[in-house]
């Protein structure tokens, strides 16, 4: 029957472990720029805002 | 693409849109910054005033005395970059890295904070067990840089893709 301490012990460690593993993995994104993928998602995303914004824009112009 | 701006109509339409002026692109050390300041040394004060006042005090500092603001610490950074990396999935859709982190931040607030429950059990009963609070104190020592090493990575990818240039 393992003690409490040693149970704390071995949660901690798999914590950290998986912690360390994640933060691994965005690094590796990181250095192989990866992550520029989600950034023209976000751009892309960012443009749609813009285009929804001129029409609303142009409707109220309309209106008036 | 036309599906999509469908949908953003639809949500502009509902009044539950961000504008595009909030979502504009902010540089990297802008954010990062923003997060050391105001989120890693915020969750910071509460350890530097514990010290301070016990360096005044004169009061000598027993195993595992900071363990609770070590855990305050933990699960205040973790939470924010939590919370960045949500509001990042609204925008650029949900990914597996994204929910890989999210799992770990999330593990890992639900973690430290099971830890300060039973810290605080061990503080109200009074079992007076110093090991116990030593070996918390230690954990909560260790939790607390590892999860500054997840949260800071995950701002850092977050900056990055807030950063990065458009045509």
């Amino acid at each position: 029957m393992p003690s409490a301490s040693q149970l704390l012990l071995v949660a901690t460690g798999i914590m950290v472990l998986t912690c360390v593993a994640v933060s691994g993995m965005l690094v590796y994104d990181l250095i192989v720029g990866s992550y520029k993928r989600y950034a023209d998602k976000r751009a892309l995303h960012l443009e749609q805002l813009r285009r929804v914004e001129g029409k609303i824009e142009k409707g109220n112009r309309d209106g008036d | 693409m036309t599906n999509g701006l469908e949908t953003t109509e639809r949500a502009a339409e509902k009044g539950r849109l961000e504008t595009a002026s909030s979502l504009q692109r902010s540089s990297f050390w802008s954010h990062m910054i923003r997060f050391m300041m105001y989120n890693c040394l915020g969750a910071l004060l509460p350890v530097g005033i514990a010290w301070l006042l016990r360096c005044l005090s004169g009061v000598y500092a027993v195993a595992g005395a900071y363990a609770q603001e070590w855990l305050f610490f933990a699960v205040m950074i973790s939470a924010t970059s939590l919370g960045d990396l949500t509001d990042e999935t609204n925008i650029i859709g949900s990914n597996p890295r994204f929910q890989i982190a999210k799992g770990t931040l999330l593990m890992g607030c639900i973690f430290v904070a099971a830890i300060y429950g039973t810290y605080q059990y061990d503080v109200i009963v009074g079992s007076g067990n110093l090991s116990f609070r030593s070996n918390i104190g230690n954990a909560a020592v260790v939790l607390a840089a590892a999860l500054f090493v997840l949260s800071t990575t995950v701002e850092v990818y977050i900056a990055k893709i807030r950063a990065e240039p458009h045509a």
